[in-house]
């Protein structure tokens, strides 16, 4: 073999390596893919995953954006609006604008078989609220639809503050009474 | 020599595995109906077999998804459907029915994976019934919904203009004003094939759009406009326009009368201000540091004086120092005073009138709060007092509240063209107990900085002056 043929063979030997290389891992990784699943790390407690759409602001508009996130829920209908709200709460993970006052929480939810879910918050979302009606708007817009997208036979939702209906949120809108799900496009 | 030998190898490798990582994740394509723009999804390759998210299905159908990982059982719903997959079974159940899977679902780094095919499945099994898939194409298609007003056109005949639109359904249109400058039309519900704008004879400019309370047509119409005439037949909506003095006196359009604002006698007599918030409401934080609550009042003091120097009408406050009151005794103080006009004044600086502008708001020509529509009750047998329901007693005036609005907003857009003004309708508590036209309005304080520049002459006081002036005009049936 003289010493052009050795280069040929070096060179035709590596790129067999090379790509052979390529192919087997691409391989390895679909098998283990296929074979060997990997659990998310949950909490003990978990009951399921829901994926969720959760709507926030729009920096400079009066608009809303929706988030699909996966949300970590129990069994119970209650246990999953609290989830979905809480996560709701969290914030959102792209650079849209979060809605709710500092320090808000969902102390508890209640499902009517007539389609109404009632939503009692802590006192921080009505006396935390600074903010004009589009922020307003928005913060309630985020709340029903958060409802009406991801609850199926939710037609209305009604937001209470420590177990009592408010007159309103932040002074313009009023949300004593249910507030229909398709009334906050 | 050598070294180019190897570059060359190493190039044709990454060459080749581009090309196939190209072909086992070659995207789905999403087309939604328009406007939305199309979406890829990428599925992954398992077996020889594409796989897509469940996360993406549940995404792009709006479907809700539930993943139980202890029984390893995840379920999609749509609507009153619902599809229930097990990893690792090549069998799902759709509603309560059992399907074969090509492959079975596939747990791939904690998500739950379904071949490809399940697009497909979920339209023949009819779980989604708004979409189609192309096999061939990778594609899905979203079809358009079926609209109920459709095909909008404007026709000039001689002195009549007409605007037609063809109805898929019995619906009933709502007049909400028809003024000599402007005709405004709801149907409560419907949704349109496709937004139009259009101009001609009797209409300078008029638009048919979906609005949240369904579809809307507004003419704003030529100076000289006469008459109107609405007929709805079952499946078809004409709307006629005309400065034919001759066709209103012999009744075959109905005549076009100015927006009533005032009393009886239509003169405005009492116009109740209501500045925002007050005492330990403090309303928005506004650019600067100042409270929203000041600014109203500034704000609601310099339209007091604008109001009381042209129209020499009595004009009350519903507060005139930093106290609280609520928003139930705001609308008190407006129907004690027996007010014609109602103007609640707010600030803001955020969303689309960061940089400046108003929004203007009044309830919707639509039904009560709570969705009920309830009718006024009357006292007497014979022509006794009317009794409305507190919470719905502006219904009784929404459509001329509308024109107030409107005819408020187009002045702001004609005096400041580069702000945003909007009109829009909401659940504003303060207007829904006020027994007579009510209008909110949102000013945006002016910016500071270079994009104050461009906004000369924008100014609470010049704001306020705009708005005395509109009212003013609309006091006279004068308009335009």
């Amino acid at each position: 073999m003289n010493r052009l043929q050795r280069r040929w063979a070096i060179a035709i030997a590596g790129s067999a390596v090379v790509i052979g290389g390529f192919f087997g891992l691409a391989h390895v990784r679909t098998r283990q893919a296929g074979e060997t699943p990997r659990l998310l790390p949950l909490a003990a407690e978990l009951e399921g995953i829901k994926g969720a759409y959760l709507y926030y602001g729009v920096a400079g508009a009066d608009s809303l954006v929706a988030e699909y996130r996966d949300v970590v829920v129990k069994d119970r209908p209650a246990d999953q609006v609290r989830a979905i709200y809480r996560e709701l709460l969290a914030g959102p993970t792209k650079p849209h604008v979060a809605l709710f006052p500092d320090g808000t929480d969902l102390l508890e939810a209640y499902w009517t078989d007539k389609g109404t879910l009632y939503l009692d918050w802590n006192k921080s979302l009505t006396q935390g609220f600074r903010g004009g009606s589009a922020r307003e708007r928005a913060l309630i817009a985020s709340i029903v639809r958060t409802a009406g997208d991801n609850l199926p036979g939710v037609d209305r939702v009604m937001i209470l503050v420590e177990g009592q209906p408010v007159e309103t949120i932040g002074g313009h809108f009023d949300v004593l009474s249910p507030l229909n799900v398709r009334d906050w496009p | 020599m050598k070294r180019s030998w190897i570059l060359a190898v190493a190039a044709l490798a990454i060459v080749i595995r581009v090309a196939v990582a190209a072909q086992d994740a070659a995207p789905i394509l999403i087309l939604y109906p328009d406007p939305a723009p199309p979406e890829r999804i990428r599925p992954i390759l398992l077996e020889g077999t594409r796989y897509v998210s469940t996360s993406d299905v549940a995404r792009v159908f709006r479907g809700t998804k539930y993943w139980r990982p202890e029984l390893r059982k995840l379920s999609l719903r749509f609507g009153d459907h619902s599809i229930r997959f097990t990893v690792d079974a090549p069998v799902v159940v759709v509603d309560d029915t059992a399907r074969n899977l090509v492959q079975p679902p596939r747990l791939v780094q904690g998500s739950v994976y379904v071949p490809e095919s399940v697009l497909g499945g979920l339209i023949d099994w009819g779980l989604v019934s708004n979409a189609s898939w192309d096999d061939a194409a990778r594609e899905v298609r979203f079809r358009s919904p079926v609209h109920t007003v459709r095909q909008a056109q404007l026709w000039v005949r001689g002195r009549v203009t007409e605007v037609s639109a063809t109805l898929l359904k019995s619906l009933s249109p709502r007049l909400i004003y028809a003024t000599p400058n402007e005709i405004r039309l709801l149907f409560d519900g419907g949704t349109l094939d496709s937004a139009r704008v259009f101009s001609g004879g009797a209409v300078a400019n008029g638009i048919i759009q979906e609005t949240p309370d369904g579809v809307e047509i507004r003419l704003v119409l030529v100076p000289g406009a006469q008459g109107y005439s609405l007929s709805v037949g079952s499946n078809r909506l004409r709307l006629a326009v005309t400065d034919d003095q001759d066709l209103v006196q012999q009744g075959i359009f109905s005549k076009l009368d100015p927006i009533a604002v005032g009393g009886a006698d239509g003169k405005l007599r009492t116009i109740v201000i209501d500045p925002g918030h007050g005492g330990r409401d403090l309303g928005a934080s506004l650019p600067g540091g100042g409270a929203e609550k000041d600014a109203t009042l500034d704000f609601a003091r310099a339209l007091r004086s604008e109001l009381q120097d042209r129209l020499g009408a009595r004009v009350i406050l519903t507060r005139d120092g930093d106290q609280d009151v609520s928003i139930q005794r705001r609308s008190e103080i407006a129907n004690e005073w027996g007010a014609d006009l109602f103007l609640s004044i707010h600030f803001d600086a955020e969303g689309s009138i960061h940089s400046g502008g108003v929004r203007v708001y009044t309830l919707p020509a639509t039904s009560a709060p709570g969705g009920t529509e309830r009718l006024p009750l009357t006292l007497g047998a014979e022509g006794g007092a009317e009794l409305h329901p507190w919470e719905s007693a502006q219904s009784q005036s929404a459509g001329t509240s509308m024109a107030v609005g409107q005819a408020l907003a187009d002045a702001l857009s004609k005096n400041y063209p580069q702000s945003s003004i909007t009109f829009r309708t909401g659940r504003l508590g303060v207007l829904e107990p006020v027994a007579c036209p009510a209008v909110l309005l949102e000013c945006a304080p002016p910016p500071r900085g270079a994009e104050a520049m461009s906004l000369q002459g924008y100014s609470s006081g010049q704001i306020a002056k705009v708005v005395a002036a509109t009212i003013q005009d609309l006091a006279r049936g004068m308009h335009s």
